[in-house]
């Protein structure tokens, strides 16, 4: 008896260990099948659209093991244009590699398989990350990395979970959660005249009580997130003196207990990211002394990148609704306000 | 990419795990039952603890087992698309088709005739709810 509880005292927290590990080697299985299963359906795309005349699964193989370095941060001064010059540089050739896999695919179509490959690299990514320390904890037998890695373990199988949805949605071109704002400047712009400006985003004007909105959004119906705030910043241009306020609109990650589709209003920029767009927003909004709103719709990061659900896509309409009576509130008739839709724009046009 | 797998236990081993302080459990409670018997209340005290111990634990690791990795965490769901016409009250919800986007042109209305016909919503609807 007294041998079985010294047993314990000295061997209890193997045991333990052993048991999380066995746990963490479950969901280390699980997370390569769900790898296995969205670099499955990526290569099964871009075989059926892009129909290339060589194998493409090499070139797959490379695509799912890029990476970007970042700056250097110890003068970050100017760090904002060298990310946003490392993410135009890697995005444009991200694209450029996807077309060369898929020669076939139409410009849309190159957009959502470039969604769907950062998915499956993503979930690649995810993979190799837990089984290094996975491997690490199991070498050095570091009780408290296999700890952290087990606690942490099930909020990583729920990414995973949702990429896997999200993969499903980029290759049928699917609106996912994230596209609540586009699909509410898209009810703006609808049947309204559209015009190119930066990259990869659309702007429509139209009146709303005697007021000239310029309604923005990235170009759809392709996966794409353009880059709104080079949008913003070039209409204020454009508009000296004229714009008084930016409205914008996104989907944000609401606490757990909170509703999906319920809304919040703020202030600030409304936007995600590493943060290159927010800050140009933010730094033409303080030079012009532009007041920016935002608008965020609460959604799990879940719902986030997988089809939009039914309660999020009611949510657009109440939306609108806030849209008109802050600028009614916020604003005079002749006032000139941008609202920007902000998100992935996968499955919605304009 | 790296195809090596990763070196760890099966589910097997925690299985053997359990039936081992199953066992264990069993023994104990029977030992525990005897020394109550004879009148030794802090053995079969001990004893019975050991057995307390020992079933905790089955049926800790059985029941973290069957909420494990394995059963997924998102509802499967059916993404229908919403189709509106921009002249009159017609209104059709169908399931998604691949090519269809949300203010996608799709050709003339059949109730009044006009070519105003549109997709205005596509969502997802969990299964459960159909």
């Amino acid at each position: 008896m007294t041998l079985f509880f010294i047993f314990f005292i000295f061997f209890g927290q193997k045991i333990q260990m052993r048991m999380y590990l066995l746990e963490i080697d479950r969901g280390l299985k699980r997370l390569d099948f769900i790898r296995g299963q969205a670099k499955d359906l990526s290569l099964k795309t871009i075989k059926d659209i892009g129909k290339p005349s060589i194998d493409p699964s090499p070139h797959l193989n490379t695509l799912m093991e890029r990476f970007v370095i970042s700056p250097v941060d110890m003068d970050p001064a100017g760090i904002v244009s060298k990310f946003d010059h490392l993410i135009d540089v890697s995005e444009s050739k991200f694209k450029e590699d996807v077309r060369r896999i898929a020669p076939s695919a139409e410009e849309a179509q190159v957009n959502n398989l470039s969604n769907l490959v950062e998915a499956s690299w993503a979930l690649n990514t995810i993979y190799r990350i837990v089984r290094h320390f996975y491997l690490l904890g199991r070498k050095t037998s570091s009780f408290f990395i296999i700890f952290q890695l087990q606690a942490l373990l099930p909020l990583v199988m729920q990414e995973a979970e949702a990429y896997l949805g999200a993969a499903k949605a980029f290759a049928e071109g699917q609106p996912i959660g994230d596209g609540i704002g586009p699909l509410v400047a898209s009810k703006l712009m609808k049947d309204k005249e559209k015009r190119k400006v930066e990259k990869d985003v659309v702007v429509a004007e139209t009146m709303m009580e005697e007021r000239r909105v310029i309604a923005l959004k990235a170009e759809g119906p392709g996966g794409n997130v353009g880059k709104p705030g080079d949008a913003i910043r070039s209409i204020i241009q454009e508009n000296p003196g004229k714009v008084t306020m930016v409205v914008m609109v996104d989907a944000a990650v609401k606490f757990e207990g909170e509703n999906s589709g319920e809304i919040s209003e703020g202030i600030g920029a409304a936007i995600g990211g590493i943060g290159t767009e927010r800050f140009k927003i933010e730094e033409e909004a303080t030079k012009q002394k532009i007041p920016v709103y935002a608008l965020i719709v609460k959604e799990s990061i879940q719902e986030a990148i997988t089809p939009m659900k039914k309660e999020i896509m009611e949510a657009a309409e109440k939306v609108l609704e806030r849209v008109k009576s802050l600028i009614l509130e916020r604003s005079k008739p002749g006032d000139t306000v941008i609202v920007a839709g902000i998100g992935n724009t996968i499955g919605i046009g304009q | 990419m790296s195809q090596s797998r990763p070196r760890g236990g099966t589910p097997i081993a925690s299985m053997l795990v359990a039936i081992l302080l199953a066992i264990v459990g069993i023994v104990t409670l029977n030992m525990g039952i005897s020394e109550l018997n004879a009148g030794r209340f802090e053995a079969a005290l001990s004893y019975l603890s050991v057995t307390i111990f020992a079933f905790g634990f089955v049926t800790f690791s059985t029941l973290r087992r069957r909420r494990g990795y394995g059963t997924p965490y998102l509802t499967p769901s059916k993404v229908l698309s919403v189709v509106r016409c921009a002249k009159c009250s017609f209104k059709q919800i169908k399931n998604f088709a691949i090519g269809e986007f949300v203010l996608k042109a799709i050709g003339n209305c059949t109730q009044c005739g006009n070519p105003t016909l549109f997709i205005n919503e596509i969502y997802a609807e969990d299964i459960k709810k159909h």
